[in-house]
């Protein structure tokens, strides 16, 4: 295969891998996937072509070491599909992440309800100063007495109209 | 081929632009606490120098080497 060159009696295969269809990042996580199947050199120019080294870590046959390569661009694929579906749902993630901070954020909107109360409560009291009754204005003539409150030591020596009631009865 | 055997020490070349210095240098300090390591700059690579205890340890270290630093770009984030 053009992209695979397989090199059995080294038990090793140089895959080459075109940049410009396949990310750095993807290419790092393609290689991580089977890093416990075989070691991975990552030589080439990043902007012409990578060249990725693979030796299998057991002895191979020619034609397990091509199908280990042909994992590995599986991997790719794989892969270069996450990124792509991630790009899309960015925007829908960055929502519900939104929305979780949001949720976080219920304290200060209760801290900032208690300082509108707060507001609330220093304007009702600048309301009670307004319509607060002046000095003179509390005192009122009473010539009848009838704005004094009633009070038991104020009603000795009055007559006690339920007990006489009582008294009559008997 | 990247890796080389001579006179008890093992060699990798990393490219520099496919290998961050950050994490080979993270590596190179958790390896170099159980081996000697070095590390050079020769162009566009880096030149890994590791000297294992025994030649059998020899024998993949190199290959071992790249594939912690691969492991370590890819958890750690950029």
């Amino acid at each position: 295969m053009k992209n695979i060159e397989l090199k059995p009696r080294e038990n090793l295969a140089v895959i080459s891998v075109n940049p410009k269809v396949f990310a750095l990042e993807v290419i790092y996580a393609a290689a991580y996937v089977l890093l416990d199947k075989a070691y991975f050199i990552l030589d080439g120019d990043p902007e012409e072509e990578i060249k990725v080294t693979m030796k299998p870590k057991k002895k191979m046959q020619k034609n397990e070491i091509e199908e280990l390569a042909l994992k590995f661009y599986d991997e790719l694929i794989n892969y270069s599909m996450y990124v792509v579906q991630a790009a899309r749902n960015q925007a829908v993630r960055e929502a519900i992440i939104k929305r979780a901070f949001a949720t976080n954020l219920a304290g200060d909107i209760a801290a900032e309800r208690n300082s509108y109360s707060k507001g609330y409560s220093h304007t009702l009291k600048e309301k009670a100063e307004e319509i607060k009754m002046k000095e003179e204005n509390l005192y009122i003539d009473d010539p009848k007495g009838i704005a004094k409150p009633w009070t038991p030591e104020k009603a000795k020596g009055l007559k006690n109209p339920f007990k006489s009631e009582k008294n009559e009865c008997k | 081929m990247n890796a080389s055997e001579k006179g008890g020490k093992v060699t990798v070349k990393l490219r520099k632009e496919l290998y961050p210095e950050r994490i080979v240098d993270a590596a190179l300090k958790e390896v170099g606490k159980n081996i000697e390591v070095r590390k050079e700059e020769k162009g566009k690579y880096f030149k890994i120098t590791l000297k294992p205890r025994s030649k059998k340890e020899a024998e993949n270290i190199a290959f071992e080497f790249s594939n912690y630093v691969l492991s370590l770009i890819k958890r750690t984030p950029f």
